[in-house]
């Protein structure tokens, strides 16, 4: 089997048994703001220290997207590029899984859900991050 | 308080030179500057030298202003490196102007430089630009600056009714300007309709509406204070009017953000009011710009951001034929970032260089004139990039004011 890393140490969660993974944010103490990734500090207030964690959920809706016909070194094009809007708030990149590049089926404000799957392959490692697929239109 | 004014420019044409290095490319740039300026300024008080990719290349991440400025017969000045990715040549610029308005330098030298093309190897040059950005979350995840810009341009097009036509004009015109450039990347003009049938890159923006990123160059001006510029050459040379350099702002995400998205504009409406409040100046004296084109959308998002329309104006305009050249206010008439070429330090210097130069009056083919003949006496800069932690928006946004 192929080695499997995170994009990054820190950002999600990626429960066993098929259960829902979740995004690590946090939220200002002082002014209620939800960010993603984590962070100490709040970047809306300006209150140092301010941050609790909080885990936010895979459910969002899709702002944005683009199809990409070119894409950095190892990624396969076409793929689909999105900003999805959070349940929890934040707005945050994310490829769109199982969508067909050239018929994309795609509209700003439908409801995604999130996925934690292989993004790209560093020689024999998956890299592993979120993606967002349409609800219902299966795995 | 000294004035500044910038008294030499020179150029390392942009184009794709793999025999050369980052250091080869600068010389070219820094000596065309200080051999354009002759006289006192033969000797900068202080070298600032933007590049963002040198490291990611070669691995030499630090010591890139000492290699650069060095290794052009320069030394005993402090040399120092900026970075700040399609803004970096602003910054080194802006710390320029700022050097010599403190009164501790006479003279300084701004030099942007890069070095992006890798034969047979695009992806790298994708790669190294992604490097501009944040690289934990969003493009190590595959987000691309270009997929970014266009679906900012998406949301525009469906706010204002901006058309793939609008962008495809944007892009011809600039193809057309960049004819008349022997320095500029793309030399080839191309019609509306060739843009249009040209390879999608991001729908709905084909390759001649992108800035490449596959592509190296190097400029640099030097700018004096003005007892220097009074005894250098002519003795007339183009003042630092007014000048706003501004960060992006951190937007709750519990309200909606108001702002154009990752198009490098977000924050370039402060940028200008400072500056034309520096300079006591407004939209109505601007006779030509340069502007931060590294889509076609963003030239159009200019046009609102520096005074010259009003929001959703901004393809009646470019269709009437203002901002070609010929026209009331000429907008980068060196063929901006998609044509002149974009090796992404080196652009925010470059910018300086051609206003410079139309200012002077000095250009074939492309001179901007008004219908007495005239050079312009007020040209604009706008300038914006690098993007990280939590707010989204630009590390720089720039605005420069240029008068003769």
């Amino acid at each position: 089997m192929d080695e499997l890393r995170p994009v990054a140490d820190g950002l999600f969660e990626w429960p066993p048994n098929g259960r829902q993974p979740r995004l690590r944010g946090s939220q200002c103490r002082e002014c209620g703001e939800v960010v993603f990734p984590a962070l100490r500090d709040c970047p809306n207030c300006g209150q140092p220290d301010a941050m609790s964690d909080r885990w936010l959920s895979g459910r969002g809706r899709l702002k944005e997207f683009v199809v990409a016909q070119r894409g950095p070194e190892g990624f396969a094009v076409p793929y689909v590029q999105a900003f999805v809007q959070l349940e929890d708030g934040p707005v945050i990149y994310s490829m769109i899984g199982g969508a067909d590049a050239a018929e994309p089926k795609l509209e700003p404000g439908m409801p995604l859900m999130m996925t934690i799957e292989e993004i790209v392959r560093d020689k024999g490692t998956a890299i592993v991050g979120w993606k967002f697929r349409r609800v219902g239109a299966g795995s | 308080m000294t004035d500044a004014h910038v008294v030499g420019v020179g150029m390392h044409p942009f184009g794709r030179f793999p025999e050369k290095s980052v250091p080869e490319l600068a010389r070219d740039a820094i000596w065309g500057a200080i051999s354009d300026a002759g006289g006192t300024a033969k000797t900068p008080a202080i070298a600032f030298v933007a590049n963002c990719y040198h490291g990611y290349f070669t691995g030499q991440c630090d010591a890139i202003a000492p290699i650069v400025i060095g290794r052009s017969g320069l030394s005993g000045i402090p040399m120092v490196h900026v970075e700040g990715g399609g803004a970096a040549g602003s910054v080194a610029f802006h710390q320029a102007v700022l050097a010599v308005l403190s009164g501790e330098y006479p003279v300084a030298l701004a030099v942007g430089v890069e070095k992006l093309y890798v034969p047979d190897n695009p992806g790298i040059s994708i790669s190294a630009i992604n490097t501009s950005g944040e690289a934990t979350v969003a493009t190590s995840m595959g987000l691309t600056w270009v997929g970014s810009l266009t679906m900012s341009a998406r949301r525009l097009m469906a706010l204002h009714g901006w058309t793939q036509e609008d962008f495809a004009l944007v892009a011809s015109k600039a193809r057309e300007h960049a004819a008349t450039n022997p320095e500029a990347e793309i030399q080839q003009a191309m019609s509306v309709e060739e843009v249009l049938a040209a390879r999608i890159v991001a729908d709905p923006l084909t390759r001649p509406m992108c800035a490449g990123a596959a592509v190296d160059g190097a400029a640099a001006v030097l700018v004096a204070n003005g007892e220097v510029a009074r005894q250098t050459g002519s003795g007339r040379h183009p003042r630092v009017a007014g000048m706003g350099v501004v960060g992006g702002r951190y937007i709750s995400n519990r309200v909606e953000d108001p702002r154009p998205g990752m198009l490098s504009m977000d924050e370039a409406e402060r940028a200008f009011s400072v500056a034309y409040e520096r300079a006591g100046l407004g939209p109505a004296d601007v006779e030509m710009a340069q502007v931060h084109d590294s889509v076609a959308p963003e030239e159009l998002l200019s046009y609102r951001v520096l005074g010259l329309c009003a929001a959703g104006d901004e393809p009646a305009l470019l269709r009437s034929g203002a901002t070609r050249l010929g026209g009331r206010v000429p907008i980068n008439t060196d063929g901006g970032l998609i044509a002149r070429g974009h090796p992404i330090a080196a652009s925010g210097v470059a910018q300086v260089v051609e206003t410079v130069r139309q200012l002077r009056g000095e250009l074939d083919g492309r001179q901007v004139r008004d219908d007495d003949g005239e050079a312009p006496r007020v040209g604009a800069i706008q300038n914006a990039g690098a993007q990280g932690g939590p707010s989204g928006g630009v590390a720089v946004s720039a605005a420069f004011l240029l008068t003769r």
